[in-house]
């Protein structure tokens, strides 16, 4: 009897030499560093303790200060890569909970959390596809080029006074900078591809990112006018003090301009209803057609670290940074809590509002939001020229709008917890059998 | 000696990229060249500590106009890529430009004498924003009037030449 036998192939490249590594070791050496997590812990915290005090003191004393950037560079790079997957495992639940159904749910054990690193490992197997008409060395770049500015954000990202890499006079325009360089790697992509629909694709993400630009930096300088800084340190450290000092409730330019600015930066992250450049049910996926394997999750990558950007700059600026809404100490914890409740908010926005057309969302921008920000930057510079001691009239009336706004937020902040609390008594009330028994509480 | 290194890398790769626009035929890898090129041209601002000229310079140069660039590349040309060659009479026009240029650029290198020692630029935002509000009010105004001119231009060259078939009808079904 004749069995067809495979022809054994010994396949190769970089990254399937490391998941054949990782999987070899990974099976000693993970049981290993767990049983003796602590003591590996501390000793490695013992051992860089003393290299950087003998390096300091007996070599060159500029040298710890390049060994903390290093580490610091580590940290917000496995940051990043934790933000990334722990938004991509829990856009899928959202979305899951959203439309009556679970999401993954096996991976891990626990609702599916291992979703994303199982997704990881296996497009890291995948095989490398570049279209033979492709224009190579552009094909391969474009990845990097949408990833790294993204990542480059975090740089001047403070996440709380002290806790940031580079504190620049100008941190909020690098920001911005960085955020606007990443259209360059997705037109690239789009343009390299050397296929229509990864062109069209790159075509209106170029359109939507270019016009959007406009009134998110619009929105952000009317909060600029109000503080007089560009420094994201100073505009954390201006709104310290509890709930009412946050600069949303300043003013309510402030206030609208908190509400442009996500709207716009719904927009430059490509998130719906503004993801047309990536739509994939109805768009052939647009400009990353043509990836596969792992260019295609530093695209996805690139999506979900540029949604924590947009999200913290939100916090830092209008909603008090690093600064408890109750005035108590202020932590970075705050601050990551706040940006991770915006990104959920993203989320939330994308599986509730339909995809609008190419066309609506220009006419949107520049008929619309565009005018509407101009105004709001005007109001704000003119309340400033208006709120100081030498109007006191004004003063009386701008103390009484300001606390009107914070029981407005106040009261936004109530209805969605009282819709938390009635969907969670409700929980049962929509979803299947299969789906109850997963559900929390059931 | 660390900020010497940091200096040529930024300068070479500003240099490669420059050699690079010039020696490849393909409009949009010219494009990425010029944005690699105005990249380093602003790593070279941040060595110099003028923080704010080049987060502008990325914002203003590559986040602006590279990416116009790169449309205007895709609209107006119907291959994908179209080649660019210059022909005899250019390459001698060209040439002539660029040597007038060139000797503007070293003359004005030599003539000028450098003070060694760092000056003290206007480095903090602040104290920018108050000399373009304050001494330099009227060329920054002048500057702005420039740039509508320019927009307006463009808005005009931009038109349909012949009104669009259908947009008559199209208007009122639009739901914006």
């Amino acid at each position: 009897m004749y069995t067809y036998e495979r022809p054994k192939v010994e396949y190769k490249g970089l990254s399937l030499t490391i998941v054949r590594l990782a999987t070899k070791w990974g099976a000693i050496g993970i049981p290993l560093l767990l049983r003796f997590a602590w003591g590996v812990f501390f000793a490695a915290v013992v051992a860089v303790v003393a290299f950087v005090w003998i390096v300091g003191r007996f070599i060159n004393p500029l040298l710890p200060w390049f060994i903390r950037d290093v580490v610091v560079v580590v940290g917000l790079l496995a940051f990043v890569c934790i933000v990334a997957i722990i938004g991509i495992w829990g856009e899928r639940k959202v979305s899951g909970r959203i439309q009556s159904r679970l999401g993954p749910m096996r991976t891990g054990h626990w609702h599916g959390w291992a979703q994303s690193l199982a997704d990881g490992l296996k497009f890291v197997q995948k095989e490398d596809l570049i279209p033979r008409d492709a224009d190579q060395p552009l094909f391969r770049l474009a990845p990097y080029v949408a990833l790294v500015p993204a990542f480059c954000a975090y740089l001047a990202l403070p996440f709380g006074v002290g806790w940031v890499f580079r504190s620049a006079d100008v941190s909020l325009l690098f920001v911005l900078a960085m955020l606007a360089i990443e259209v360059l790697g997705v037109i690239m992509a789009g343009w390299a591809s050397n296929s229509k629909w990864s062109l069209y694709g790159a075509m209106r993400e170029g359109c939507q990112l270019v016009s959007y630009e406009i009134p998110m930096g619009l929105s952000l300088l009317a909060a600029v006018v109000a503080t007089g800084s560009v420094n994201l340190i100073e505009l954390g450290e201006v709104q310290s003090g509890g709930w009412f000092s946050w600069l949303i409730f300043q003013n309510p330019f402030l206030f609208l301009a908190f509400f442009t600015y996500y709207i716009a930066s719904l927009a430059s992250c490509k998130r719906s209803p503004f993801d047309l450049p990536e739509g994939e049910s109805e768009l052939v996926a647009g400009f990353h057609t043509e990836y596969s394997g792992f260019r295609f999750v530093m695209f996805f990558f690139a999506e979900y670290v540029a949604m924590f950007a947009v999200s913290a700059l939100a916090t830092i600026i209008f909603l008090g940074g690093w600064h408890s809404p109750i005035g108590g100490p202020s932590s970075p914890l705050w601050f990551v809590l706040k940006s991770t409740f915006l990104v959920w908010v993203q989320m939330w926005v994308r599986w509730t509002l339909p995809r609008i057309r190419i066309d609506q969302v220009m006419h949107a921008c520049v008929k619309y939001l565009l005018p509407f920000t101009l105004l709001l930057f005007l109001g704000s510079s003119l309340w400033q020229l208006y709120d100081n001691p030498a109007h006191p009239a004004f003063k009386t009336f701008a103390h009484l709008l300001h606390y009107g706004l914070g029981c407005v937020g106040l009261l936004l902040l109530g209805l969605y917890f009282t819709g938390m609390g009635y969907g969670y008594y409700n929980r049962n009330r929509l979803v299947g059998q299969m789906a109850r028994k997963h559900l929390p509480g059931a | 000696m660390l900020e010497i290194v940091i200096f040529i890398l930024f300068a070479a790769v500003a240099v490669i990229a420059g050699l690079a626009i010039l020696v490849s035929t393909n409009i949009v890898r010219m494009a990425y060249w010029l944005i690699a090129m105005l990249i380093s041209v602003a790593g070279l601002y941040f060595l110099m500590g003028a923080y704010f000229l080049g987060v502008i310079q990325i914002l203003v140069y590559v986040g602006g106009v590279a990416v116009l660039l790169v449309f205007g590349v895709m609209l107006t040309s119907r291959q994908m890529a179209p080649k660019l060659r210059p022909g005899r009479v250019e390459a001698l026009w060209l040439t002539v430009v660029a040597a007038v240029l060139l000797s503007g650029l070293i003359l004005s290198v030599v003539r000028v004498r450098w003070e060694p020692g760092a000056v003290v630029a206007g480095n903090s935002v602040a104290e920018i924003g108050r000399s373009l509000l304050g001494e330099f009010l009227g060329p920054f105004e002048l500057v702005s009037v420039l740039l509508l001119v320019a927009m307006l231009g463009a808005a005009y060259l931009a038109r349909p030449k012949t009104p669009v078939q259908g947009a008559q009808q199209r208007k009122g079904t639009t739901a914006l």
